[in-house]
This record gives structure tokens, C-alpha cells and sequence, in this order.
């Protein structure tokens, strides 16, 4: 730095205190920044859909009530949340991190950003929810790319796409690409047993101004259609897909 | 001006948001979305949950004998976006209930509702379109 005598101290002196004074962590810059708020589902499209043998006769056997998880409350993948038409989602960059709410099924993922970071070596990206997987962030320009892997075998989805499966060895990247007041997440998802080539689903996002995330409480005994049958059991019924 | 621009748009995406509840996978499984019915009775339970908030109402037959119907709705949230007035119910009040039947016995989606005052509702908080006429 130039300067010298009691003029340059001071102004160092000022550099230092305004650097003590800015916040510790520093959000996305830029277009980045886009991607930040809260959001509301507005159209999807899924294609690519081919079904190995297996996935065929997995998806003939569906049967929502004994096979779809949220019926304990239990969000099944993130396809299935984000096919969710109401609840929105909440995106906030931090320099190292991505945090990235959903309000269904209160759902609160972290994913480390960071170039080199497999998703293997990552920690599981919803704590309460371990059989999300584990997740892996990085920026292509200004595209957040998100890497998963550990998922467990399980019901895929239950809503945009009905009856569709998973094994363990499913591999999933998601682009959040940001365009103003709109974003699209697209999931490219891999898994050779149940998928002859990777599927690919868009979901598109429309900024909601003033938006915020309520707490959805799901409970239990009123998430499945148990209500519906006089006779039925206190009990839900027995899952015969039961990811946790 | 930019605000009420912004507040507009929130309410178009909550109410098209809400307005896709229809293609719910429980919805056409659950009720018969082709016909309507009406009931009348009295609220015994409430309960304003996610997924699906519902009701419980005894209807009284014309014989006099009463008879437990289950009310269901969408997500509460939702409805809470939409400024559907859920302080307006209380339990023992009468209300009527507009909607698809069930395809279990005494169960109804509620389409629209009639509060005791006269006061129509629906959990869109928008005009609706009535399905096939077979009121009962």
C-alpha cells in the first residue's frame, strides 16, 4: 500500500475495522445469486423414460397405499418432493454450502460446495432422512451442480411419475439453473437395473416475492387413507417399501 | 405499485398451485371427480394438516338416525396461502359441503362450503366450476 506516515496507518487501521465489520459468510455473487429465495413449482417434464425389465414389473406391482413412504411421512427421493405442486422451496447460497429447504415434509438439506468433492465423501445431505444420500456441490459457471450417490432402494416417486423405482446403485445430478424469477432444476438420474438410460426430469420454478416456508408437521396417523375405512387398523398400514 | 404487482403474482402461483391439487394422485383414487353431491351437518372434528386437512360431520337422514361423514381437503398450507379462513370453523357448527363423492361410502372432497352465515368457500378462495350435476 502506498503512503506512509500517520495517513496510511489510518487508513489501514480502517481497512482492518471494515473487514472485522463485514459478516463472516458471503453469499453468492452475480447471476448466482439468482438462484436465492424461495420458489414455487410450475411445470415438469420428465423424458427418457425407459424401463429395464425389472423396472417395468416393479412399477406393475405398485400399490400406493402399502408402498408409498409418505404415508409415515417419509419423503421418498427429492423427484418425488419437488413433484410436490404447492409447497415451495427456499434456496440460500453460503460461500461453502448450499442450503436448500423444502417445505414438504420439512426437509432441510445442506450440500458442501466444493470443487474435487465427490459425493461419496460427503456427509448425508438431510441428516434425518439419511436415505437421500449423500450430496456434492459445485459451480459450472453459474450453475449449481449437485451430485448425489448412497441412496437407498426404494420407491422413486409417487406423484409426477407413479410406481417408479430405485435401487441402490441410483446416481442422480441436478442443475439448478438460474434465469432471473425463474429456475430450472434438472435431474438426470442413473440406475441400470430399473433404467435401460438415464431419466431426466425438468422441474420449473417461478420466484415467489415475499415468499416463506411454513412448518408442514406431517403426522402419521393422518398421512395415510386409513381414515377412509371405517374397519381399518389404528395402525398404519405395513410398508412393504421402507427406506429408513 | 411493484409491490402490488409482486403480491398479484404470489396469489396466481399459490392459486394454480392449489388449482393442481386435482391431479393429486390420491384425489381420483380416492373420490369421483365426474359426479357432485351435497351434504349438511354438523362439524365434530376438525383438522387443519398437511397432507390433507379433513372434517368430520354428522348428517342427520331424513329417518332421524345420524351418520359420521368424513370431509377431505387439500394440504392445509395451501389453503392457508390461499387466505381460506380456517378461524371461521369451530366444532358444532353446521356447514354444507359441495363436492366430489367418495368412493368409499360417507366420504365427500370438499369443492366448496357453506358456512352457517350464508358464506360461500372454497379452499382455492376462487369461484369453481361444479362437476357433473347429481346433487343430492
Amino acid at each position: 500500500m502506498r503512503g506512509t506516515g500517520s495517513s496510511g496507518l489510518i487508513g489501514a487501521c480502517a481497512a482492518a475495522a471494515l473487514l472485522v465489520a463485514l459478516p463472516v459468510t458471503a453469499h453468492a455473487q452475480g447471476k448466482r445469486a439468482e438462484l436465492e429465495g424461495v420458489w414455487i413449482v410450475a411445470g415438469t417434464r420428465t423424458e427418457n423414460l425407459k424401463l429395464t425389465p425389472e423396472g417395468a414389473a416393479a412399477r406393475a406391482r405398485y400399490d400406493h397405499l402399502h408402498d408409498d413412504p409418505a404415508m409415515r411421512c417419509i419423503p421418498a427421493t427429492f423427484k418425488r418432493v419437488m413433484h410436490t405442486p404447492s409447497p415451495p422451496i427456499e434456496v440460500t447460497l453460503h460461500e461453502d454450502y448450499a442450503e436448500i429447504d423444502y417445505e414438504f415434509m420439512d426437509v432441510h438439506r445442506r450440500v458442501p460446495i466444493k470443487n474435487g468433492l465427490a459425493a461419496k465423501d460427503a456427509p448425508y445431505t438431510v441428516p434425518q432422512f439419511p436415505h437421500l444420500g449423500r450430496s456434492a456441490g459445485h459451480w459450472e459457471g453459474d450453475t449449481l451442480v449437485i451430485e448425489s450417490t448412497d441412496l437407498k432402494a426404494g420407491l422413486l416417486d409417487s406423484l409426477g411419475d407413479p410406481g417408479l423405482w430405485q435401487s441402490d446403485q441410483m446416481q442422480t445430478v441436478e442443475r439448478f439453473v438460474p434465469n432471473g424469477n425463474r429456475m430450472q432444476v434438472i435431474v438426470r438420474m442413473t440406475d441400470p437395473v430399473h433404467f435401460l438410460e438415464p431419466l431426466t426430469t425438468t422441474f420449473n420454478y417461478l420466484k415467489l416475492p415475499d415468499g416463506q416456508l411454513l412448518t408442514w408437521d406431517c403426522v402419521p396417523e393422518e398421512a395415510g387413507y386409513n381414515r377412509f375405512n371405517e374397519n381399518a387398523p389404528k395402525q398404519p398400514l405395513p410398508l412393504r417399501n421402507n427406506p429408513q | 405499485m411493484h409491490s402490488n404487482v409482486a403480491r398479484l403474482m404470489l396469489v396466481m402461483l399459490v392459486l394454480a398451485a392449489a388449482g393442481r391439487m386435482s391431479a393429486h394422485h390420491s384425489v381420483p383414487v380416492n373420490f369421483d371427480q365426474t359426479r357432485e353431491i351435497s351434504i349438511e351437518g354438523v362439524l365434530t372434528q376438525i383438522l387443519w394438516v398437511n397432507p390433507h386437512a379433513h372434517f368430520r360431520i354428522d348428517v342427520t337422514n331424513p329417518d332421524g338416525t345420524k351418520v359420521e361423514w368424513l370431509v377431505e381437503m387439500g394440504a392445509s398450507n395451501t389453503m392457508k396461502r390461499a387466505g381460506f379462513p380456517m378461524d371461521r370453523f369451530a366444532v358444532g357448527d353446521r356447514i354444507t359441503v359441495i363436492g366430489a363423492p367418495g368412493r368409499r361410502d360417507r366420504t365427500i372432497l370438499l369443492e366448496e362450503t357453506v358456512l352457517k352465515d350464508g358464506t360461500h368457500l372454497t379452499p382455492t378462495m376462487r369461484p369453481r366450476t361444479p362437476n357433473n350435476r347429481d346433487a343430492q
